[in-house]
């Protein structure tokens, strides 16, 4: 009896049992925060905005009935905070023109900033506008079809196109511009 | 041109295509570079490292329950307890009950005649403590008022000495001026010399 179906652990959040969306939200906590990360490539504001995303979650959830599946259904609260959240950072702060820090990192952020990796996957995805970001993420981290980043993003198949061949071009430029 | 694009999309979509049709992608520089841009994002992709979540409080994620409506009105809870209380001994047993209340009514009576007797030795103490105050605070103000007279006095007396030693240093001085005056005009005509009487 110690594996709860995504299903059960659903219903009994549902019900109000701390248990079962405390274990519910340590299964989708890993690649939220990750969404949020590759998003936001700041841990901090991934940690705030992840948190933003469960505390919706967890408000929406009495209104799920399970039309679609959970990983859709809170991926659509992922789009609809991360868009919002990144809104409101835009109002203060320009989220692309946050400079990176050299020190005083956590050990984790550390970390992170030294692998060559997600530098790179860091400078690719800065270097595109939010949209075509999102429509990235979808595609190729979440691999979803056209229609699927259509339906999460409340477009069409061929806006979700058209963004993603922009988002191709401008990868184009930036990698000229840094082979000089 | 729809072709390529149908058959990009296709290849975007993870669909298996034919040698020829990737041939065709390549020979097409827009959709080679497309593809290869495409590439570039599958492999970072796939070479990911997930990041580990930093230790976070998940229950921050539940908005908190008012609890405060359990513990709304603890004296309405306790008075409410003893009615229950009072209600249960006379259901109880009647006449047991009566002398239960008596009891407890004369122990309460005994109760309040004792704290009335300390609300008043405290307001005894309280006025006499008033008393004491208001004499004190009024000989403090007759202390400051009198040192206040001394001192005025003194320096009235101070600027007296002061203005009478002054005064004198100043006859003095005229004194000499007349003398020299006279010692000037002694070899002069006669209706020209001032009587310089000394006083």
């Amino acid at each position: 009896m110690f594996f709860q179906s995504l299903e059960t652990l659903i219903a009994k959040a549902q019900q109000g049992n701390k248990r079962a969306w405390l274990k519910l939200v340590k299964q989708h906590e890993t690649q939220v925060y990750n969404y949020c990360l590759r998003m936001l490539s700041h841990p901090d504001d991934a940690m705030d905005l992840m948190q933003e995303v469960f505390i919706s979650v967890y408000k929406s959830l009495p209104s799920f009935r399970g039309e679609s599946s959970f990983n859709t259904w809170l991926y659509q609260i992922v789009h609809r905070r991360s868009v919002e959240y990144y809104r409101r950072r835009k109002l203060h702060q320009g989220l692309d023109d946050i400079p990176e820090e050299s020190c005083e990192h956590s050990e984790l952020e550390t970390n992170q900033l030294q692998s060559e990796q997600h530098h790179e996957l860091k400078a690719m995805m800065n270097n595109l506008p939010w949209e075509q970001r999102l429509v990235v993420e979808l595609k190729f981290f979440q691999h979803c079809t056209f229609e699927e980043i259509a339906e999460q993003l409340g477009i069409s198949t061929n806006t979700a196109k058209s963004r993603l061949y922009s988002a191709l071009g401008k990868l184009k430029v930036h990698l000229e511009a840094v082979d000089g | 041109m729809a072709n390529l694009d149908s058959l990009f999309t296709a290849w975007l979509e993870g669909e298996s295509l034919t040698d020829e049709q990737i041939a065709l992608l390549q020979a097409n520089a827009e959709y080679a570079s497309m593809m290869n841009n495409a590439m570039q994002w599958q492999q970072q992709s796939q070479h990911y490292e997930t990041v580990p979540v930093p230790n976070w409080d998940r229950e921050s994620t539940m908005p908190k329950v008012q609890k405060q409506s359990l513990f709304f009105g603890a004296g309405v809870w306790a008075v409410a307890a003893s009615i229950v209380f009072c209600a249960w001994v006379f259901v109880s047993n009647p006449q047991q009950g009566n002398q239960q209340l008596l009891e407890q009514v004369a122990k309460q009576t005994n109760l309040l005649e004792s704290q009335q007797k300390q609300i008043d030795q405290l307001q005894n103490i309280i006025t006499a403590q008033n008393e004491v105050q208001q004499q004190q605070m009024y000989q403090l103000a007759k202390e400051a008022i009198k040192t206040g007279r001394v001192e005025r006095q003194e320096d009235i007396a101070s600027v007296l000495a002061y203005i009478k030693t002054q005064r004198a240093q100043d006859q003095a001085y005229l004194r000499m001026q007349l003398n020299d005056l006279a010692e000037q005009v002694e070899g002069g005509p006669l209706p020209t010399v001032a009587n310089n009487l000394e006083y």
